[in-house]
């Protein structure tokens, strides 16, 4: 009798263990485990960052983790380079890289998705393969040409260069943008009479808004983001972009440990802008591949 | 009925053209800005970088001489730097890419945040990937070596960067760490569209487990990660900002890759002709990389079509 019982509490333990519920709450844990792993870099520079300056280098694994927040290494990255002047270049060029690819890229892909027209397939490929031009190639071209038309060091001749790889990439996600909106609204604009251009405008654009912020903010951190062009066509202390910047401002300081500190915040700062419009649009990005071109 | 709806399609002013005329002059109009742009500032640079090199420093007539200097010492080694960090940067994201992928496509909590910290490492600017790095490596206070002193696996600190032997597998981590968001992604949406009664089939055959994915899911995940690889390879072969900002292409250079030689030939020795020459070498790769994949796929495409 007591024997039957102990085996019966012992399945039900098994089953329980066996159960879906705890099934998960492991594999969460492996995930979690997995995601520290891969996020480490990010986290690690966030916690130095906040880390007091007097510690910083400290040899004890104690001293790692920040004991308080201390936003002093902020406080003297910001006062001592000219970060803010640099983000504000960034911030310009991201923002006009991101308008001007959205307004060419917007027709476009609409074009690509909705009408029949001959020189489509063209387009698309042309599209395409812009994307998969290597920046390292074009960037001596780039500049001899920018220079011949005197648009080095101006945030023109970067605004047009970041635009090719912007374009490419906006296109790419506001047609799979436009094959998830349902026509039914668009024909019903023709039914009743409605040109192209009024379909456009009062029915295409504003079903477009969704889709047009997340485009616009994968072309904003494109270009936030983007090094080598920014490096190599803007010369002057006053026109390098945030990343031009820190890279410039602490090479300049490499020998004096002190400063990784200040670096460790001036590249969170940097990051913060990107990393925050990322965390809020990148669902649109992986549905973008979840329903594209990859099948096996 | 046609007749109707195109008169009321095109409104008052357009009902004597026919529909594929007007369809024609609107779609040109409206993908025009965005192609002009793009081969405007693609063509351009594209005929100046191959007549530039075709034209040696200091000569003015046209030769092959910048093409016969890319057989020489020099450029080699970073053909072969540059394919190392291609091919182990790969390797290393399809290894994590594939197990993280058949993680999270299980069921789990908060699945969704997990999907989205994966793909972080995308938005984070390649100068704090590459102070990240740096940091982490430094050899009196990085992390690394803190903890290898501390708990008895190191004897000395170790310079990670500055070492011709650590150089380059330090390098290669750091790219696979930014470009292993593109994987992911690639492999898991390839993953998702594994329809689920392929894998309810294989368990009433009796196949759990391990033979579950050796039989069903990894040769479904086949062409994505081929395409993932290829891909992610041609641009970590290709891409500067990393290897400048972690090495400079040093220590002796032990990193040096094309990217990074092209950089110096056209900063340091002034030379627009190799440097295009170089240029154009990297570009040639990566459409090699393209034709080989689209090959292997028609190949396997072939082979599965005559069984």
């Amino acid at each position: 009798m007591s024997a039957l019982t102990t085996k019966e509490t012992t399945s039900s333990t098994v089953s329980w263990l066996r159960s879906p519920q705890v099934k998960a709450m492991w594999l969460t844990l492996i995930a979690m485990l997995a995601i520290l792993v891969i996020t480490f870099p990010f986290v690690w520079i966030l916690l130095s960052s906040l880390r007091s300056v007097e510690n910083f280098l400290s040899l004890d694994l104690r001293d790692a983790l920040p004991r308080s927040l201390d936003f002093t290494s902020y406080r003297l990255a910001l006062q001592r380079s000219d970060l803010f002047l640099w983000m504000g270049n960034s911030l310009f060029v991201a923002v006009l890289t991101t308008c001007l690819s959205l307004l060419v890229s917007a027709p476009a892909a609409f074009a690509l998705t909705r009408l029949r027209f001959r020189g489509k397939d063209a387009a698309s490929i042309i599209l395409v393969l812009s994307y998969a031009v290597p920046s390292i190639m074009l960037a001596i071209p780039l500049l001899v040409l920018l220079v011949k038309m005197r648009l080095n060091n101006s945030f023109i001749g970067l605004i047009l260069v970041h635009a090719t790889f912007t374009i490419p990439f906006t296109s790419w996600i506001l047609q799979d943008f436009y094959r998830s909106i349902p026509t039914d609204l668009e024909e019903a604009g023709y039914i009743d009479g409605a040109s192209l251009v009024r379909v456009l405008w009062h029915i295409i654009l504003p079903l477009s808004i969704p889709g047009l912020l997340a485009a616009g903010a994968y072309s904003f951190i494109l270009s936030w983001n983007e090094f080598l062009f920014a490096l190599i066509l803007l010369n002057s202390y006053d026109s390098f972009t945030a990343p031009v910047g820190v890279h410039a401002y602490f090479t300049a300081r490499g020998a004096d440990e002190s400063m990784w500190a200040q670096l460790m915040a001036a590249s969170v700062i940097v990051s913060l802008p990107s990393v925050l419009l990322f965390a809020y649009f990148q669902r649109y990005l992986i549905a973008g591949f979840l329903k594209g071109a990859v099948k096996g | 009925m046609r007749v109707s709806e195109r008169r009321s399609l095109f409104g008052q002013w357009w009902s004597s053209l026919t529909l594929d005329i007007y369809m024609q002059i609107a779609g040109i109009v409206l993908v025009f800005p965005a192609i002009f742009l793009l081969l405007a500032l693609l063509i351009a640079p594209f005929t100046f970088i191959i007549w530039s090199s075709l034209i040696k420093k200091g000569e003015t007539g046209l030769g092959l001489a910048n093409y016969s200097w890319l057989l020489g010492r020099t450029f080699l080694p970073s053909l072969k730097n540059s394919l190392i960090i291609g091919v182990g940067s790969v390797a290393l994201e399809i290894l994590a890419a594939v197990p993280l992928a058949l993680l999270l496509n299980q069921r789990l909590y908060g699945r969704g945040i997990f999907r989205a910290l994966v793909t972080l490492p995308w938005a984070v600017p390649t100068i704090s990937v590459a102070a990240s790095f740096l940091w982490l490596s430094n050899t009196n206070y990085g992390l690394f070596n803190q903890i290898g002193l501390a708990s008895g696996i190191l004897s000395l600190p170790l310079a990670f960067l500055g070492d011709p032997k650590l150089a380059m597998p330090a390098v290669i981590v750091a790219h696979a760490w930014k470009g292993l968001p593109l994987v992911f992604i690639i492999i898991f949406a390839a993953l998702q569209s594994l329809p689920s009664e392929h894998l309810e089939a294989a368990k009433v055959d009796g196949a759990w487990g391990l033979s579950q994915l050796r039989y069903i899911i990894l040769p479904h995940l086949k062409t994505a990660i081929g395409l993932a690889a290829v891909l992610s390879g041609i641009y970590n072969f290709a891409l500067f900002d990393l290897t400048f900002l972690l090495t400079g292409g040093g220590p002796s250079g032990t990193t040096m890759t094309l990217p990074m030689l092209e950089y110096n030939q056209m900063f340091r020795s002034l030379d627009t002709g190799r440097a295009a020459a170089v240029g154009l070498t990297i570009f040639l790769v990566g459409v090699l990389a393209l034709a080989l994949l689209f090959w292997l796929n028609t190949q396997d495409r072939k082979k599965r079509g005559l069984r």
